[in-house]
């Protein structure tokens, strides 16, 4: 595969992760934006294992991960007593605070971040990490888990009345959502080989919400398509030459407007909601 | 005593909404709840179902009071509701909305909630609530009445002991009422589920309830055999504005 090309794959599944992260928020109604900031986590975790730890990349890993698993909770917690665009705001205001701190710390090399990060990720790492985190998604989403998670992102109070307990599977999702956002981070500093604070800012959050908007709300796969389309768009439109961004720009309208519901709502028309036909009863025709 | 409600009371900024309000409902009955708008009834049964926190009194199930215990935790107790305004989730489809009552009731029984086992008791749901055709469409697409009887399908699908039922009729054409009056009486004769039903169709009510409960600015005005009831002064008062 073309250099350009694989480089562009990767760089796909990297950011499918990160938006995979942000759709399972979406869906139990938590729209957080917390996992850029987690993506941030990873990526110093594993520059500074590589550099100021002396240790192996799994065990920056490891130490991401941990991270991860104990505040990413804390991280969802305002959620109970905010929702919609004021929790996003206040996710938002995890990643910038996280973007603050490592600009101005000395250990994190302040605005200049940290060189020397191994390039070790590869297409496979990203692959192995992209199925593994896509079969997270589908078993949190499928089955009476995804409708308990529906439930809770669509009508919390009814839903406690269906006995989910809405407020601990938000805080289930700000842990795995967390953890995805650390690997991707991870994968990323070892692909780039290097960690700045303007990485993982607004930028990055403005790029990762479009991507879940135009890939369609409510399903992992929408944030997968969303990736794919976003990431690889400048590179598919490159022989436009300068007309480039404006075909871009003008694609992403035309997606948001005409599917509201995003592409995969698309493919989402087609989905079977009435349950498993029983074998029997279609075979008499029913 | 199935359900026994002792002395709930409920002000919101100064304002009673509920005011010592104490009643009973025997395993298997039908309560019919009545009163005028504002008289408190809904914010009773948000009380009773833990939506809000009742400021004083307590509430029994089977002697066991849950007044403390979090709203989720209810359908273990054999608790579930339907809602004044529909809350069906808009974006599950009929049989997913059905299929969440199913999984809650296996939860609470600690049945292994396979999807099999809980595609299997939706669709009979759906066949006793003769809404099957509906199965795979989103509420939002079907008559109001539908959604009345898909809400109620939800709200049995827990299999529970006590069912509170904010104004099932409302909206409803008078075949369609009537025809879920049978509904749930077929339903309390096959399962024995108690019914707390606030409706203010009165005749309907009274063809399915065995008694009733009347109340007026947050207080129970009147309780007992339906004709009693809806003939004593305080409640014609209550609903006419003056004695007739």
């Amino acid at each position: 595969m073309d250099g350009e090309w694989s480089a562009t794959l990767l760089l796909c599944g990297i950011y499918s992760l990160v938006a995979i992260a942000t759709q399972l928020g979406i869906i139990c109604g938590a729209f957080s934006l917390a996992p850029i900031g987690w993506m941030s986590v990873g990526a110093y975790a594993a520059a500074l294992a590589a550099t100021k730890w002396q240790v192996g990349g799994a065990t920056g890993l490891a130490i991401g991960v941990l991270v991860a698993v104990v505040f990413g909770p804390l991280v969802m917690l305002p959620v109970r007593r905010i929702s919609g665009l004021y929790f996003a705001l206040v996710s938002l205001a995890f990643v910038l605070v996280i973007q603050s701190v490592v600009s101005h710390m000395d250990y994190t090399g302040r605005a200049l971040g940290i060189f020397g990060v191994p390039l070790l990720t590869n297409l496979w790492h990203v692959g192995i990490a992209l199925v593994l985190v896509c079969g997270v998604a589908a078993f949190m989403t499928g089955g009476w888990r995804g409708r308990a998670l529906r439930a809770a992102g669509q009508d919390p109070k009814v839903a406690y009345s269906m006995g989910v307990n809405v407020a601990n599977l938000q805080l289930v999702v700000g842990a795995i959502s967390a953890v995805i956002g650390v690997v991707a981070g991870f994968l990323y500093a070892h692909y780039v080989g290097y960690v700045d604070p303007t990485q993982y800012g607004f930028a990055m959050v403005v790029q990762v919400i479009t991507m879940v908007i135009i890939g369609g709300r409510g399903h992992w796969m929408g944030a997968i398509i969303g990736a794919f389309l976003i990431t690889s768009l400048p590179l598919i439109l490159r022989p436009l030459a300068e007309w480039r961004d404006v075909v871009n720009g003008a694609l992403l309208i035309v997606v948001a407007v005409l599917l509201p519901a995003g592409i995969f709502g698309v493919f989402g028309l087609f989905r079977r909601r009435a349950g498993p036909v029983d074998p029997a009863e279609a075979k008499a025709g029913h | 005593m199935l359900l026994e409600a002792r002395g709930l009371h409920i002000a919101f900024g100064g304002v009673i909404a509920v005011d010592e309000v104490s009643f009973t409902v025997k395993a298997g009955e039908i309560l019919g709840m009545v009163g005028a708008n504002g008289s408190g009834k809904t914010t009773c049964l948000n009380m009773l179902t833990r939506l809000i926190a009742p400021g004083r009194g307590a509430m029994m199930l089977d002697g066991q009071d849950y007044t403390a215990l979090a709203p989720d935790r209810l359908v273990a107790l054999g608790i579930s509701r339907t809602f004044q305004n529909l809350r069906l989730f808009k974006d599950l489809s009929v049989a997913e909305n059905v299929a969440l009552g199913v999984q809650a009731g296996m939860q609470a029984k600690g049945t292994p909630r396979r999807e099999r086992a809980i595609w299997a008791r939706v669709h009979e749901l759906l066949d006793m609530g003769g809404i099957r055709v509906h199965a795979g469409v989103l509420p939002a697409s079907l008559p109001y009445g539908t959604q009345r009887v898909v809400e109620i399908a939800r709200a049995l699908a827990s299999s529970p002991r006590l069912v509170f039922l904010d104004e099932p009729f409302a909206g409803m054409s008078s075949d369609e009422a009537r025809m879920l009056s049978k509904l749930l009486l077929d339903v309390r004769e096959s399962s024995g589920m108690a019914l707390v039903i606030v409706d203010h169709n009165v005749e309907v009510l009274v063809s399915v309830a065995e008694r009733l409960i009347a109340l007026a600015e947050g207080r129970v005005i009147a309780e007992g055999a339906a004709a009693a009831v809806l003939s004593d002064p305080a409640v014609v008062r209550s609903y006419v504005g003056t004695d007739v």
